[in-house]
């Protein structure tokens, strides 16, 4: 599974995240409390933080 | 809409914005509104589906979750209704479980969550156009293969292709009562669960299912052991020896549903779908311009002020049309009325003027639902939400308090609705308390009248705009700090989440757009036959009675050199000020002369508390009753900006003054004038106390506000 950071709200929060080819809208506190599962097959790229 | 008692129960069951209702619609031949939004459905819909031998069944449309771990009450709806948990509702026969083809990996979590509940499935994967647009391959045969046996069916619901094949599947589904194969839970989980279970059957004495002791273990929230009674002081410990468990197996407890579910839906998946060439979506690209930092929010502000500007201009012309129809209408009806004045009067003044004066905004209303239509079907919506979530959580709400809020400006009954999409409980309310703030299509027409007959005239047609789109602003300046007063201080509502799906940009569908633009407008003209009408008739005859001919006997002697044509309209004008309606606005008008209004205004305002469209025809029966009955150049228009006032202070200046057309629609803006809406805010909140105070707290502002603005502007012009 891949997360993608696609971009930021213009007024920084909250953020859009892709993954699975759907974009969800995701503050930035709670991206932070993502459980993400590191399978070995799916590479992984947490968001970027600022 | 439902079949008899015995009939089979089918419910409809997917994440949102899948396609859910676009199906339900094409298997009951029903129209339930649906739109590229998550959260459109919030609340059950029942219709009666044909499955194409005959046999019919009950098909229940569902809001749409992601999860059966419920958080907000439309999600709950769900679980309630697969547990059979409604009163008076049994649990259905069998799910059809509506996926996006597209996403099946994500899609089928749920459905997998569904599967444990036992029941007949069908799986439909949905907006299989689109995924043929992006190249998808998907082999359904396959994957029913590996998910037990249940139909799996590709369709496009909204294009009605695959429908045929869905009924069959559900006949199929029910005859050979095929469940969905079972997630295979690691030992340790396993034994878990069943540790719970067994605790709290004997806790509660009832039988738990699979699916119930999964929700006991793995949520957070207390719902499921609410629902079976099972009380904390006794489930605690039990839960967590259970918890513990799975956690020295080396899952976290809390993910490890999802984890265990995922892991086993890829081995299901694995080379169902196959990716060939197919065109790549556009939505990134467009998001990249529309969701710009600098261009996005610059972009958003241009789209809103385009789309009042453009409600105005282009509504410009039909209204004309309306206006003369009316006109033409009383010019034809009238005259032959002569001999019956009391008749000619309610025709002409009380009917056509008042009901007339309302219909003349159906334009603008069509253009205003036509917009929000287009705004929510192209997915602009929930961008929306996102650029604004920042603000809304400055004030304690979230950007899932955007769309209610938004849609507020076309009505707030179906906002107050939408608020169910919100978690927390409190930022419900928050939310549900700021909706009636919102400019809603109602208060349009007295906007437009003030704009069309004073503003424009006076100050061009850019000022006539830009009062427009300010006087929509007005309420939204109010909400905010009633938001953060309200959630800092009064509710102390904690941080909430936010997750939203943004959808994929689509091409508005012209057929969706239109027909609930079409609902909107039926809506409105039956209000306008109704309601309307019946008040507008109330206030014609408190207005046309009491009728004592001397009055005009004493009025002709009063003035014997005048032409008859002036003598008359004096007459009219002694005739309502003396009616009951005009004794009773000048007992009450004191109240609002701070505010600028004559006693005209002030039964119009009083008249408008059940509905608040009604001012314009209620002006329309005052001001034309006063101006005399012929019925030629019945302009409303033109008669208001003729008023003037005849005694006090202001004698001899005209009545609507820039202060007062601005305090009047500022008090239209901002007080609580919807008997529907107080309605809806006191079933959506439970209780009277919050529907009571939104009407006091409004209407106090409303006052307070609009007289400062009547005093300022009347000492600055
Ligand atoms: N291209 C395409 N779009 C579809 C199809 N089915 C539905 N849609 C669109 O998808 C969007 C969502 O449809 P709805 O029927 O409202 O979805 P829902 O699952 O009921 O959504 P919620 O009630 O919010 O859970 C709408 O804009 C539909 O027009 C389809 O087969 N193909
Ligand atoms: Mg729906």
């Amino acid at each position: 599974m891949v997360l993608k950071l696609i971009r930021k709200a213009p007024l920084g929060d909250p953020l859009a995240i892709e993954f699975c080819g759907q974009v969800v809208s995701l503050r930035l506190a709670e991206a932070e409390n993502l459980i993400v599962d590191v399978s070995a097959d799916c590479p992984i790229q947490r968001p970027r933080q600022p | 809409m439902s079949s008899p008692d015995a009939g089979l129960l089918v419910a409809l069951v997917g994440n949102p914005n899948t396609g859910k209702s676009t199906l339900f619609n094409a298997l009951t031949g029903l129209r339930q509104r649906v739109g590229n939004y998550p959260g459109v459905t919030v609340s059950r819909k029942s219709g009666t589906c044909d499955l194409g031998d005959g046999q019919k069944v009950e098909l229940v449309d569902l809001p749409g979750l992601y999860s059966l771990a419920a958080a907000s009450p439309d999600e709950q709806v769900v679980i309630d209704a697969l547990s059979g948990n409604i009163a008076g509702d049994r649990r259905p026969d069998a799910v059809v479980m509506v996926v996006d083809a597209t996403n099946l990996l994500r899609n089928l979590f749920l459905a997998s969550q569904v599967a444990e509940l036992g029941l007949p499935l069908v799986l439909v994967l949905n907006q299989a156009d689109v995924a043929k647009e992006q190249g998808l391959r998907i082999d359904t045969e396959l994957l029913s293969r590996r998910l037990g046996g249940v139909p799996v069916i590709l369709t496009s619901a909204w294009k009605g292709e695959g429908i045929p094949e869905v009924r069959r599947g559900l006949a199929e589904a029910l005859s050979r009562r095929t469940p969905m194969k079972r997630v295979a839970w690691p030992v340790d989980i396993a034994g878990a669960l069943a540790d719970v279970a067994q605790a709290a059957s004997a806790d509660t004495g009832k039988a738990i299912s699979a699916a119930d002791a999964q929700r006991l273990l793995f949520d957070t929230n207390a719902s499921t052991a609410e629902r079976l009674g099972w009380t904390l002081e006794r489930r605690e410990k039990p839960l967590r020896s259970a918890r513990e468990r799975v956690r020295n197996s080396g899952y976290n407890p809390m993910a490890a549903e999802p984890l265990v579910h995922y892991a086993q839906l890829r081995v299901a998946l694995d080379g169902v779908v196959s990716e060939g060439l197919g065109k790549a979506g556009r939505t990134a690209a467009v998001d990249r311009l529309l969701l710009h930092r600098v261009l996005g929010p610059v972009l958003f502000l241009g789209i809103m002020l385009g789309f009042f500007a453009s409600v105005f201009w282009l509504a410009k012309f039909p209204m004309d049309w309306i206006q003369l129809g009316v006109d033409w209408t009383k010019g034809v009806v009238a005259p032959p009325l002569e001999p019956y004045p009391m008749l000619q009067s309610l025709v002409a003044d009380g009917i056509l003027g008042g009901v007339g004066a309302f219909l003349v905004f159906l334009p603008q209303i069509l253009i205003l639902f036509l917009f929000i239509g287009i705004l929510e079907d192209s997915g602009y919506m929930a961008r929306a939400a996102f650029i604004m979530d920042r603000l809304f959580s400055w004030c304690g709400l979230n950007g899932k308090s955007f769309v209610p809020m938004l849609s507020g400006f076309a009505c707030a009954i179906p906002s107050l609705l939408s608020t169910r999409t919100i978690e927390d409980p409190k930022a419900r309310l928050a939310t549900a308390f700021v909706v009636p703030f919102m400019s809603c299509s109602a208060r349009f027409p007295i906007y437009a009248l003030m704009c069309a007959a004073f503003i424009g005239p006076l100050y061009g047609p850019g000022w006539e705009s830009l009062v427009m789109v300010g006087m929509h602003c007005v309420g939204l300046v109010f909400a905010v700090p009633t938001a953060f007063v309200l959630t800092r201080l009064v509710l102390k509502v904690k941080p909430q989440p936010f997750v939203l799906e943004l959808p994929r940009y689509q091409m508005p569908k012209p057929r969706d757009v239109v027909w609930r633009m079409w609902q909107n407008a039926a809506e409105f003209v039956s209000k306008a036959g109704t309601v309307i009408f019946a008040i507008t008739i109330i206030v014609w005859a408190l207005s046309y009675f009491p009728r004592d001919a001397s009055v005009a006997e004493r009025i002709r002697s009063e003035h014997p050199t005048e032409s008859a044509e002036k003598v008359k309209a004096r007459v009219q004008a002694a005739y309502v000020e003396q009616s009951y309606m005009g004794r009773f606005g000048k007992t009450i008008q004191p109240v609002f002369d701070p505010l600028g209004f004559d006693w005209k205004i002030t039964v119009g305002v009083l008249a408008s508390f059940p509905a608040r469209e009604v001012i314009v025809s209620t002006l329309g029966v005052t001001y034309s009753v006063g101006e005399g009955a012929e019925a030629d150049s019945q302009d409303l228009r033109r008669a208001m900006q003729e008023a003037k006032w005849s005694e006090g202070p202001r004698a001899g200046s005209p009545i609507f003054s820039l202060a007062a057309v601005l305090a009047l629609m500022v008090f239209f803006a901002l007080c609580s004038q919807c008997g529907p809406t107080i309605a809806t805010l006191a079933q959506e909140t439970g209780g009277w106390k919050w529907a009571a105070g939104s009407f006091v707290y409004m209407t106090t502002l409303a006052w307070i506000v609009s007289m400062a603005v009547y005093q300022v502007v009347i000492r600055l012009t």
